[in-house]
């Protein structure tokens, strides 16, 4: 639908001219109220709303031109019935018109969130763009063909990365390591190494695991966008929950894991069944591909709601309140 | 305590030239401690002695019963009854007594270390029958503090 | 009653985990241990463990641990009876984890099946060479049981709050 904000398009067909004046009346008054209709003549197929008189030539084509969806008012000496059609006997009268499009106005302003609402969440709402060129690229990269690397920039301690044997050797805080996470590309330095020099630089460094940085980065550099290669379609399942203890996470990611650890489905109906936004059911996907627990070899069926265990609402009740009593201080 | 302690040293003595395992010879002077029990009154139908964690060390019982189960039930009870009396007297347990209509059973500490429990049939005085008990659990007594 | 149940082998850190979000000292059943546990720890719960969170809305949610030792399985039944869910804790360091896992997943399988669990790996940084968190997902993947695991320090707080919360989704979902 193409409108102005919160105004709502009128289009209108073979109104006698009595009839015609008592509308704009009951626009003008309307829009004093903050009810914004405007009328239009032409483009009907836009309108919200369609205003017709059952005796006129143009409306019969006017009719068959309506969208399904949208509102005809037909104005008539006998009465009329039909999905989405309203029969208002003539001639109009002010106050009857006005507060049956003051009715309509809110009604349908209701619907047209909704479906903004429904059309933001749902994921054709924007393309998904691929994830290229961060850091977490380089790091599925080096541990994919085994290279050794150092990531150096100014400002922070260097990362020494052994892909072969999944170790990160570092002086950096967990803090410091999702600031490095977040940097762009450019910003950083990135050179081979030897597993000689590895082990010398790494020597005296604390070593963590890989997978816990590649967590890290996946939730940190995604932003929404898919690992390429990776579709929104295709079904998959975990094969392990993610270590949530060592790992940064979202309260999302709770339900996210749950859902996928017991049904197979695509990152797409995973949003519609998990009401959470594609950008972190993206982040989360990405982050659980690069440490190895997204199952999607053996999939051939999605199974999406096929396990039918229903909570009763109560216990929902409890358990929410034990989550909330429990308040996690480490959320991202 | 006479016969406890010459039971002992023949016992450590047989013992000795076997590399002497002191856990069997306590067991062995644990068995005689339940004989005797039971000699002294026709209604004790059974005896164990247990370790506070619920290991069966001396059992005089039917042959239906299973001692290692019994023995961790029992454990389990007086340490409950332990916690009970502690959060509310601030003491421990001297005995817990179960009744029912075909018996009874108590289960009392021995030691720090080990717990008596002890059946009863439903025509048994229970006044002598913990005193019985309570004679055995000196005998017990008297066999630790001896090694 | 709403309660939720700590099992775990012997010395896993339940009762220290119950300790870490309860908000009572719990109440214990402590023993001195006179079998090989005696080798991991002096004392041991020969009952259960009990403790409690109260919730906004005054509603207690009981926390139960089971003995870990087999010999006292007859208490499993009794504390799960009516339970909401069930927390497993392994200690990773044990030289058969993975089966000690196994163990505990067949012996409360019925009660699992009826509601759902959590495994907490702990004493995870005694040494490095201890069974590595994949092989358990392994094992898990192998049983058709994909079950949060994660690895814990059964005194962080933070650690068992985490459990919880992945309990709680595996219940609601």
């Amino acid at each position: 639908m193409t409108s102005l904000d919160s105004t709502l398009i009128i289009s209108h067909s073979d109104l006698q001219q009595e009839d015609s004046v008592v509308l704009n009346t009951a626009i003008k008054l309307l829009s004093l109220e903050g009810v914004m209709f405007r009328l239009e003549d032409s483009a009907p197929e836009h309108a919200h709303l369609l205003i017709l008189d059952d005796d006129g030539q143009g409306s019969r084509s006017l009719l068959k031109l309506s969208r399904p969806g949208q509102v005809k008012v037909i104005l008539s000496t006998r009465h009329h019935t039909g999905k989405n059609v309203i029969s208002v006997v003539k001639p109009l009268e002010l106050s009857s018109i006005k507060s049956l499009l003051k009715r309509l106005f809110t009604l349908m302003q209701t619907q047209i969130k909704k479906s903004r609402q429904f059309a933001e969440n749902s994921p054709q709402a924007k393309p998904i763009e691929p994830l290229t060129d961060t850091l977490f690229n380089v790091l599925i990269d080096t541990r994919k063909q085994g290279r050794v690397i150092e990531v150096s920039c100014d400002d922070y301690p260097s990362l020494y990365i052994d892909g072969i044997k999944h170790s990160l050797a570092t002086n950096a805080s967990q803090d410091q390591l999702r600031q490095i996470a977040s940097l762009a590309l450019e910003q950083l330095s990135i050179r081979d190494l030897s597993t000689d020099n590895f082990s010398v630089h790494s020597n005296d460094l604390t070593m963590i695991s890989l997978h816990n940085f590649l967590w890290s980065s996946g939730i940190i550099c995604s932003q929404g966008r898919l690992l390429s290669g990776h579709s929104i379609d295709k079904p998959f399942k975990l094969k392990a929950w993610p270590n949530f203890t060592r790992h940064d996470f979202k309260a999302e990611y709770f339900k996210l894991a749950a859902i996928l650890a017991k049904n197979t489905c695509s990152i797409n109906e995973l949003q519609r069944l998990s009401k959470i936004p594609i950008d972190d059911i993206i982040n989360f996907y990405n982050a659980a591909y690069a440490v190895g627990i997204i199952d999607d070899d053996s999939i051939t069926q999605p199974t999406a709601g096929s396990d039918t265990r229903q909570v009763p609402a109560e216990k929902q009740g409890l358990l929410s309140r034990i989550a909330d009593r429990l308040t996690l201080k480490k959320y991202l | 305590m006479q016969i406890i302690n010459d039971a002992i040293t023949k016992l450590t003595d047989e013992n000795n030239t076997k590399s002497g395992n002191q856990d069997e010879i306590i067991n062995q002077a644990l068995d005689h401690v339940l004989k005797d029990l039971m000699a002294q009154c026709e209604n004790i139908k059974g005896a164990i002695i247990s370790s506070v964690d619920g290991i069966s060390c001396a059992t005089a019982l039917h042959d239906n019963l299973d001692q290692n189960r019994f023995s961790a039930m029992s454990s389990a009870l007086l340490a409950l009854s332990d916690t009970l009396m502690n959060e509310s007297h601030n003491d421990l347990t001297k005995n817990v007594l179960i009744e029912a209509n075909a018996g009874k059973i108590f289960i009392m500490h021995a030691t720090d270390k080990l717990l008596l429990s002890v059946f009863i049939d439903e025509q048994a005085n229970l006044g002598l029958s913990l005193a019985y008990a309570k004679q055995a659990i000196d005998k017990i007594e008297a066999i630790l503090s001896a090694l | 009653m709403d309660k939720i149940i700590f099992t775990g082998p012997v010395g896993a850190g339940k009762t220290t985990a119950i300790g870490s979000i309860s908000e009572i000292p719990p109440v214990g059943t402590d023993v001195q241990c006179t079998d090989e546990s005696i080798e991991i720890k002096e004392k041991t719960t020969v009952a259960m463990d009990y403790s409690y969170i109260t919730l906004e809305d005054g509603t207690r949610i009981h926390l139960y641990g089971t003995p870990g030792q087999e010999r006292f399985n007859f208490m499993w039944n009794i504390l799960t009876t009516g339970g909401i869910g069930l927390v497993i804790l392994v200690n990773k360091d044990h030289p058969q984890a993975i089966d000690e896992l196994e163990r505990y997943l067949d012996a409360f399988s019925e009660f699992i099946e009826q509601t759902g669990t959590v495994i907490g790996l702990t004493k995870c940084d005694i040494n490095k060479h201890s069974t590595d968190i994949s092989m358990f997902h392994e094992c898990l993947y192998k049983r058709n049981q994909i079950f949060p695991v994660f690895e814990i320090d059964a005194r962080e707080s933070e650690d068992v709050k985490t459990l919880i919360h992945a309990l709680l989704a595996v219940l609601v979902n």
